[in-house]
């Protein structure tokens, strides 16, 4: 592993480079699922700029590569920044192998948010699939702290299993902030005493106002596009439905072109887009 | 309105089955309560009635000899539970458990069957309503066994 004195971090242009890795330091670490870890680091020296829910950084595993994940902690937390990552490739795998004390690289923070640092006076409906709960799950904190008790705001969560659900041990803290908290999975036996189906069913649970509602979804993209389908059903407007997309994200400041989706390049005009109206319908699409 | 009549309407599958389709079904219903951890369906057992749950959760299940039995689907309330009862043999494929108390209109299913043969009109928009429910648990099965949170699917080739 690489060690502080290798890591040239002394640079000035460090920080307002957005090539250049900030290193930070591991200070936590949870296992999450059996394949999904989660980190939570603090800068060595200069900190990235200040970042909003729904964000992504470009972590650096120092010999091995660089891959973009989402910011999961909730924006000016002070127990530092926090980071949920599924182990599937070399680069996933060397970051989930790393151990408390050991040190990283961060260029960030990129692309669009959720919009929740200003929820508005809105209920919402927040829907997550997997490991697409840890985009979210800044902003569900947000929500719950700034409108939990005052308006509606729902969390719907499908997994694949009980045992690959992740954050657990949040959700009461979610619903004692007031989030209605709602999950399912899809496959599960008699021991697990939730509900077992598709996200989708769990919407007739959830409380809220059609006409006032804002709508946030992440997870596979076949979920997102039922899911939306659902919600616009049930009277909200699809202009108020917010998706999180994943591609390939390799630059991270829109020049490389590797996470393009149709006319957008998910780095810079994403990840977060307006499901209408134009995700709706190069979700549908192949790609060229 | 009666509360049974009220209880199917809430059904979003039956919501636009005219008054007098409700009044058919709710010609042949009751209401029932059910104690957490009750069996209401058995597997292989003859379909006598069906249910809307109201309120509660109830856990479709199917057993097996050697180990803890697998959740088919969780029913939620304002929904269907038992299909079984509209075509021959009349028997249940699954048993059904309820999670927590469960509050329910019983409707005894020879009973609907005679209303549908007997007053077509209404028969057969209350099948279709019921054909809904199929459809969505249809759907919503085939999705289930798309896998969609399994991260191991290949990319388009090429990509």
């Amino acid at each position: 592993m690489i060690s502080e004195k290798e890591i040239n971090q002394s640079s000035p242009l460090a920080a307002d480079n957005p090539f250049l890795p900030l290193t930070y330091r591991i200070i936590s670490k949870h296992r999450d699922t059996e394949d999904i870890v989660t980190i939570g680091i603090e800068p060595l020296q200069d900190a990235i700029a200040p970042y909003k829910s729904g964000q992504f950084n470009m972590l650096t595993a120092y010999k091995v590569g660089e891959i973009a994940i989402s910011i999961s902690s909730e924006p000016g937390h002070r127990m530092g920044m926090i980071h949920t990552i599924r182990d599937v490739g070399a680069v996933s795998h060397a970051l989930v192998s790393l151990n408390v004390g050991d040190i990283i690289g961060v260029r960030g923070p990129f692309g669009t948010d959720w919009q929740t640092s200003e929820p508005g006076d809105f209920d919402y409906v927040v829907v997550a699939g997997g490991i697409g709960l840890a985009p979210l799950r800044g902003a569900i904190f947000e929500l719950g702290k700034k409108l939990g008790g005052k308006k509606n705001v729902n969390l719907l969560i499908g997994a694949r299993s009980p045992d690959q659900m992740i954050y657990s041990s949040d959700l009461k803290h979610l619903e004692a902030l007031g989030v209605n908290v709602y999950k399912t999975v899809d496959i599960a036996d008699a021991t697990w005493k939730g509900s077992v189906g598709v996200v989708t069913e769990l919407i007739p649970k959830a409380i809220f106002d059609p006409k006032n509602t804002k709508v946030l979804i992440c997870g596979p993209e076949i979920m997102i596009r039922f899911t939306a389908r659902t919600l616009t059903k049930a009277g909200i407007n699809p202009q108020s439905i917010l998706v999180s997309l994943e591609r390939n994200m390799q630059c991270g400041v829109g020049l490389c072109g590797h996470c393009q989706l149709g006319p957008y390049l998910i780095c810079r005009d994403g990840p977060v887009f307006p499901w209408e109206p134009v995700i709706k319908d190069l979700l549908s699409q192949k790609e060229r | 309105m009666t509360s049974i009549q009220e209880a199917i309407i809430k059904v979003p599958m039956f919501r636009d089955l005219s008054k007098e389709a409700v009044n058919l079904m709710a010609e042949c219903a009751q209401e029932v309560n059910f104690e957490p951890e009750t069996q209401i369906l058995t597997e292989g057992a003859i379909a006598s009635t069906f249910y809307i749950i109201q309120t509660g959760t109830v856990s479709l299940q199917i057993r097996e000899p050697q180990a803890v039995p697998l959740v088919v689907q969780t029913i939620n309330p304002n929904s269907l539970l038992g299909l079984s009862w509209i075509t021959p043999p009349y028997q249940w494929s699954f048993d059904a458990f309820t999670l927590e108390r469960v509050t329910a209109i019983e409707f005894h299913s020879a009973c609907v069957r005679e209303k549908l043969l007997t007053h077509p009109e209404h028969g057969f928009s209350i099948l279709q309503s019921i054909l809904n429910v199929f459809l969505e648990r249809l759907q919503a099965t085939r999705t289930r066994m798309l896998d969609i949170y399994n991260t191991d699917r290949k990319a388009i080739p090429g990509d």
